[in-house]
This record gives C-alpha cells, sequence and structure tokens, in this order.
C-alpha cells in the first residue's frame, strides 16, 4: 500500500469507523495480509479513537466559532445527535466557514433537523460569509448600496426573534405565516436587514 | 569546533530568546507583560480568512488581522510557524500556503521559518478530496522521506532561510515500521534535507508520544541529532482515554521542563524558546499562569546559557525588530 493510499484510507476510517470494512474491499487485492492487519488494527485502535475525538473537537470548535446561535439552539432543541451524524462525514476543511457551509449542507437535507434551525443556520454561514468579504474589502466598508452584492434569503422563522430568545432564555419564536426575507450585503455596517 | 559551526548555517542565526505564540486576543496580555516576551511567533494562516475575488472565495490575508499584527510586529522580532501547508500530504502539499508566505516575507522579515511534521489531506486516485480536520502524523517510513525530502529542499530553496520543522503528537499505534523510530526518522530527514534544514523540537509532544508509547524520553533523544534544533517549544495538555494531548491548554508540566533543562545543556544551535498556548486557554490557564510559564522558561533560558558558556546575543528587541 503506497503511502497516499494509507492516507486516504485512515481518512476515511477516521470519521466513521464503521467504514472499515469498506475500505479495506475497496483495496481488495492491493493489500498485503500484513497491510490488511494493520488497517484493521488501527480501525480497532484506542489511538484511532483519540484522533477521532480530536477531529470532532475542532469540528465542533469550528461551528461554535461560525454559527454560535445555531450551535446553542441545538443545545436548547437537543439535537446534539444531529451533530454527531454530521461529524460521522469526511472532513473536508481546517476553516471555520467551510466547516459551517458543509454542515449547512448537511442540514438542510436532515429531515430530523426542525426548520427553525435549517433557518438559522443559514442565516449565520451567510452572515459569517458578509462578514468576510467585508473583512476583504478593507476596514473602511462603503455605507452605499450595491445591488448587485446583495443576497436574498426567504426564511421561514425571523432569526433576530430567535437569537434573542436564546440570549434571554424566552420561548423560541413561532413560524411567521407568510414567511420571512432577509437581505444581507456586505457594504452595510450591519450586513443584514430584514425586508419582510 | 568553531569552524564547523562557523559552516553551519543554524549556528549562525540570531539568537531570539523566550517568545509566545502569537494569537490576535493577546495585545493586552503583550503591552501589559513586554518584559516577559523577546519575540513572538506566528502562524499565517491565523491572519488570513476565506474571502472572494471575482466570484471565487480564496484563504488571502485579512486586512484587519494583519494590521493589528503589524502593528505589534513594530515592537518584536517574529518568526513563521505554519500550519497549513501540509507537508507530509501524499498527493500534493496545500498550493495557497506558499504565496501567502511569499507576500508576508515581503513585509515581515523572519530569520526561519517552520511547519508541522504531518499532513492534513489527501486526494484519492479518484478525485476524493479527504480533509484530517486535524495535524496527522507521517510514517517513519522510507517512502514519507522520500517524499519530504525534496520539498524540504524545494521550501529552503525558494526562501533561502533555514527551514525547521516540528514533531508533532501521534496516538496512532504502528507509525515506527521498518525498524525506523520517530528519532531516527528526523535525523534522516534533516540530513538528507541538507545543512539549512533544522528542527523545532516541541518537547510537550515528545513526552506525550513517550507517555503515551511508554518510552524513555531522554534515552531516546540521546540519539537525536542535537546540533539540528533550533528552536523549541513547551506547552501543556489534557489527557484522554489514557492519552496525553497536544492541546496547548495548561501550564508546562514538571516532566518537561526537566527535559527541557536536559535538552538546553546539549543543543548548541537553539536561538528560541516558545511556550505555546491555544488561544481559548488563556482564561483556563489566566495571566498570572502564562506569566508563570514564561518566567521559568526564560529562568531555564538563561541559567543554561551561563552554564554552558553561550554568549547571551540576544539582541535589544528594538533593534533586532528593526534589523531583520
Amino acid at each position: 500500500m503506497s503511502l497516499r493510499d494509507w492516507q486516504a484510507a485512515l481518512l476515511k476510517i477516521l470519521p466513521n469507523p464503521e467504514q472499515t470494512s469498506h475500505v479495506l474491499e475497496q483495496q481488495t487485492g492491493q493489500l498485503t495480509r500484513r497491510e490488511r492487519d494493520h488497517l484493521t488494527g488501527l480501525s480497532l485502535s484506542t489511538g484511532l479513537d483519540v484522533t477521532r475525538d480530536v477531529q470532532i473537537w475542532w469540528r465542533q470548535a469550528r461551528l461554535q466559532i461560525a454559527i454560535p446561535f445555531s450551535m446553542r439552539l441545538i443545545q436548547r432543541l437537543e439535537l446534539q445527535k444531529i451533530v454527531a451524524q454530521y461529524q460521522k462525514r469526511p472532513c473536508t476543511t481546517l476553516f471555520f466557514l467551510r466547516e459551517a457551509q458543509a454542515f449547512s449542507e448537511f442540514i438542510q437535507e436532515n429531515p430530523e433537523a426542525p426548520t427553525l434551525l435549517r433557518d438559522m443556520v443559514q442565516f449565520e454561514c451567510a452572515l459569517h460569509m458578509a462578514r468576510l468579504r467585508q473583512a476583504g474589502a478593507g476596514s473602511h466598508p462603503t455605507q452605499e448600496f450595491s445591488p448587485s452584492d446583495t443576497l436574498e434569503l426567504p426564511l421561514t422563522y425571523c432569526p433576530e426573534d430567535c437569537m434573542t430568545a436564546l440570549l434571554q432564555n424566552t420561548p423560541l419564536p413561532g413560524s411567521s405565516p407568510d414567511g420571512v426575507t432577509i437581505q444581507m450585503n456586505s457594504h452595510w455596517p450591519r450586513l443584514w436587514r430584514r425586508v419582510r | 569546533m568553531n569552524h564547523v559551526n562557523h559552516l553551519n548555517p543554524l549556528a549562525q542565526l540570531p539568537v531570539l530568546g523566550v517568545g509566545i505564540n502569537y494569537q490576535k486576543s493577546y495585545a493586552g496580555f503583550l503591552s501589559r507583560h513586554s518584559h516577559l516576551v523577546d519575540f513572538l511567533e506566528f502562524n499565517p494562516d491565523a491572519l488570513c480568512s476565506w474571502q472572494e475575488q471575482a466570484g471565487h472565495w480564496q484563504l488571502r490575508r485579512n486586512p484587519v488581522l494583519f494590521g493589528n499584527f503589524l502593528h505589534i510586529r513594530q515592537k518584536l522580532p517574529v518568526t513563521v510557524h505554519g500550519l497549513s501547508l501540509s507537508i507530509g500530504s501524499a498527493s500534493g502539499w496545500n498550493d495557497s500556503y506558499l504565496p501567502l508566505l511569499d507576500e508576508m516575507q515581503m513585509e515581515v522579515k523572519f530569520p526561519w521559518h517552520s511547519e508541522h511534521l504531518g499532513f492534513l489531506d489527501v486526494r484519492t486516485p479518484e478525485g476524493e478530496y479527504l480533509h484530517a480536520g486535524t495535524q496527522l502524523p507521517m510514517p517513519f517510513t522510507t517512502e514519507a522521506l522520500e517524499l519530504l525530502v525534496p520539498r524540504v529542499r524545494q521550501i529552503i530553496a525558494r526562501y533561502q532561510l533555514p527551514f525547521l520543522l516540528e514533531n508533532t503528537t501521534y496516538y496512532l499505534p504502528g507509525m515506527a515500521a521498518e525498524g525506523m523510530d520517530e528519532v531516527d526518522f528526523l535525523n534522516a530527514l534533516c540530513e538528507q534535507s541538507g545543512p539549512k534544514c533544522g528542527l523545532l523540537l516541541d518537547l510537550y509532544n515528545f513526552y506525550c508520544n513517550a507517555v503515551n508509547f511508554g518510552f524513555d524520553p531522554y534515552q531516546a533523544l540521546e540519539k537525536l541529532d542535537m546540533a539540528r534544533v533550533v528552536e523549541i517549544h513547551i506547552a501543556g495538555g489534557s489527557q484522554h482515554k489514557g492519552f496525553h494531548l497536544d492541546v496547548h491548554s495548561n501550564h508546562t508540566p514538571e516532566p518537561v521542563w526537566e527535559l527541557l533543562q536536559w535538552v538546553l545543556a546539549r543543543a548548541p544551535n537553539v536561538k528560541a524558546l516558545v511556550y505555546e498556548l491555544l488561544e481559548q486557554a488563556l482564561d483556563a490557564v489566566t495571566e498570572k499562569g502564562v506569566c508563570q510559564n514564561l518566567e521559568r522558561a526564560r529562568a531555564c533560558w538563561q541559567e543554561s546559557r551561563e552554564k554552558t558558556h553561550l554568549p547571551d546575543t540576544r539582541i535589544h528587541r528594538k533593534k533586532m525588530a528593526e534589523s531583520i
């Protein structure tokens, strides 16, 4: 097994050791008995378990930084299992925004995720992106309105009401019958506004 | 001996003294305790963010973070400690890291730079991209050396500066394959990569590996080519499932202080000692705790230089910052 194959096998097994037999199957014919034993031993080792926990902590920390209110909402709704499901998917990045975007994609497709959570994750990802765009534009963003840079998010719940409820530990908001539309623009000092 | 040192590029490097890893939230700490810090070690990735240009997202310097850093840098010398080069990725290193470093070298001069000896990601032959999300170790094999040595040489040629590799913590079994252990691997890597390849010896990482895999760190370090050690890291961490973890979240443990004194007495070309702290751990370690670690590091540093009769060639910080 080449170094590249070993690294690929390790990164496939790492988030989800149940993948080991699948990884071994994929490599059938290419692995010696010794290599097969090595990968099996690796997948059953406490060392891999610990490495996985370290990976999970970093992924969790990135989400905590990129989408803090969504993570708070997950705790409030006791939906930590959704994060655990996500973390069984292969990791793709070291960076906050990219991790949050991958989580957002996962959550939008997950039937167990309530719409309030989907809305919050989508909102915070867009907000984080707008903040980065603002930083990229320099420390003196223009206050001019730039229609081409404006992103429109159609949501069911008002993110501001949700953030307030999380901060004040009051009941979470209900859905808005007509929906909520949020606009984001990195040229605006506050970055976003509710238009409907 | 003097003649040999004269030819050794690592011996010619300036002595920086005792430093800390730069984090954006340390500005207040640094202004209150500037007498404890001779230099800063910074990670270029931490001064960057994903930014959009012409519809493409890429890793770019964050003007606000970089501006703050430049302000602090005027007062102190700096070294670079990269995180995301992923020098050991078998499918190719991170192409976006080196242009960042090029850009930074134009504005911030540093006497050497370093990277973690590990890999972060790999692209499978089928094109699937996989990321570890954390630094993973290289197996101690000939194939790994064959991959790393040309890359180290390439980096040395590109920057015309000594390049240091940092030993990492590993928790996976079976790394020491082919009868080569970690120290054999580090020695071979330096020797094959040429005289400008040095080591950033992370003593906390080495201590973790020794405890986790049951070897004597002193016996192991006896074999290390100490002349390659240019910089030392110390830190503290925590334990999990019976393993000592490298998380930079604690005070430096006593056995690491003892190892530090032992290494300082034997490594003739050490120029810098860094206490590493995770930004999020500042509250837990406390400002007083960070000061205690830095004060003790300085005491060890000065004692070793007196004992080994090495001149304390630490140049006045401001003068140093202006000159490099």
